[in-house]
């Protein structure tokens, strides 16, 4: 298929994907329709706009990598509103990268680079603000630090099949400090043939554990 | 030398331009270690999640931060994961390659309550990040990059993916 046709093809697929009036099950499947035929002219644009020239310097890419972000999330939320009539796919990507680039150029924080992403919500959120707040020493010290402290004991109790040798405190210092593989460390703990449990084990602890060590360290 | 867009090339690959943003959250993530070996795993992870909530955002597939492994700087410290949370859906696993690799390593700590891997290809020189496919539990811990599927069937797969029962992290 062309591009036209992919364009034309999302087009209609997203414009029903809106239609309020379909039951739940048209719905569903109009939704994955539509991220189908999406994907495909997602796919298809990006070989096209792969293949145009860049630019070179690097003030000028930070610009083009953003702005050709801006154009593709902006023509996959509008592509209903694509008129062929009107000229081609390519024709209205470009312009939109263009008019995107003056705007990128304009808005450009020069001397910090921003590190914000877009949520699905359509909220701006500050990754780094969120989850690495500035710390000395380093994070991954003070983790590692609280984890050989473990002043609660809660670490050192959490036992793999009950053997007090291999509670989660002693893998995880395996694991991270030392970066021993799976296999080493179930044959440290002479845990049996398999590691799969253990690993099973350690990923447990570490979802289980998560909130603890933020709020231990971070707040 | 067959790189891994040579043997992809009759499926649909999506190349994202990975721009200031999406590195200077790789900085900030991996700046984290003294570990040139974690801060250098941690920086790729980050950006091929990043690279993936990007395509999903385009393609309105809901993700959660929040509940992103793979951006929980927690959780990266204990794993090697990118993982990104799909709303309604599960942990997806976005793991990167560089582009003379032929293999995707997939840690074993990551696969409990994986809904799935996708494959993404990091071009540092050329600023942008391929999405190669998808696959949806692996054997190995290597994944020959021949063995990814097209996103095509792993959209059917997360349509028919039923809501996870309990979902913690």
């Amino acid at each position: 298929m062309t591009l036209e046709e992919l364009a034309i093809l999302a087009k209609q697929a997203v414009i029903k994907a809106k239609d309020t009036s379909l039951n739940e099950e048209a719905r569903i499947q109009a939704l994955l329709d539509k991220q189908l035929a999406l994907t495909k002219l997602f796919a298809e644009l990006t070989n096209k706009i792969d293949n145009l020239p860049k630019p070179q310097t690097d003030a000028s890419k930070y610009i083009y990598e953003e702005a050709l972000q801006e154009t593709y999330l902006y023509i996959c939320k509008n592509i209903d509103r694509y008129q062929p009539e009107k000229g081609s796919i390519m024709g209205w990507f470009v312009f939109i990268l263009k008019m995107r680039k003056i705007t990128a150029f304009n808005l450009i924080n020069w001397g910090i680079m921003s590190t914000y992403t877009y949520t699905n919500d359509g909220v701006e959120l500050d990754l780094c603000d969120i989850y690495t707040p500035d710390a000395n020493p380093l994070p991954s010290e003070k983790l590692l630090a609280f984890i050989k402290e473990d002043p609660e004991g809660l670490l050192q109790r959490a036992l793999f099949n009950n053997n007090a040798n291999a509670n989660f405190q002693a893998i995880l210092l395996k694991k991270i400090e030392e970066d021993k593989s799976w296999e080493e460390i179930a044959q440290e703990f002479k845990s049996g043939a398999t590691h799969g449990p253990l690993y099973s084990f350690y990923t447990r602890c570490c979802k289980k554990f998560s909130p603890y060590f933020t709020k231990y360290l971070f707040e | 030398m067959e790189t891994a867009m040579d043997f992809q090339k009759s499926k649909y690959l999506i190349t994202i331009p990975i721009d200031g943003k999406m590195l200077a959250s790789a900085e900030k993530f991996s700046s984290q270690y003294y570990n040139y070996t974690k801060a250098r795993q941690v920086y790729l992870n980050t950006l091929a999640v990043l690279v993936v909530d990007f395509y999903f955002q385009c393609i309105d597939i809901k993700t959660d931060i929040a509940q992103s492994s793979g951006l929980n700087n927690i959780l990266n410290s204990l794993m090697n994961t990118a993982g990104l949370f799909i709303k309604d859906k599960g942990l997806l696993e976005c793991r990167p390659v560089l582009p003379t690799e032929k293999f995707c390593y997939i840690p074993k700590e990551i696969r409990e309550d994986c809904i799935g891997y996708i494959g993404v290809e990091i071009n540092e020189l050329e600023s942008k990040a391929i999405i190669l496919g998808f696959i949806k539990s692996v054997e190995d811990e290597k994944l020959p990059l021949t063995d990814l599927e097209p996103l095509e069937d792993f959209l059917f797969y997360l349509h028919k993916l039923e809501k996870p029962k309990f979902i913690e992290l």
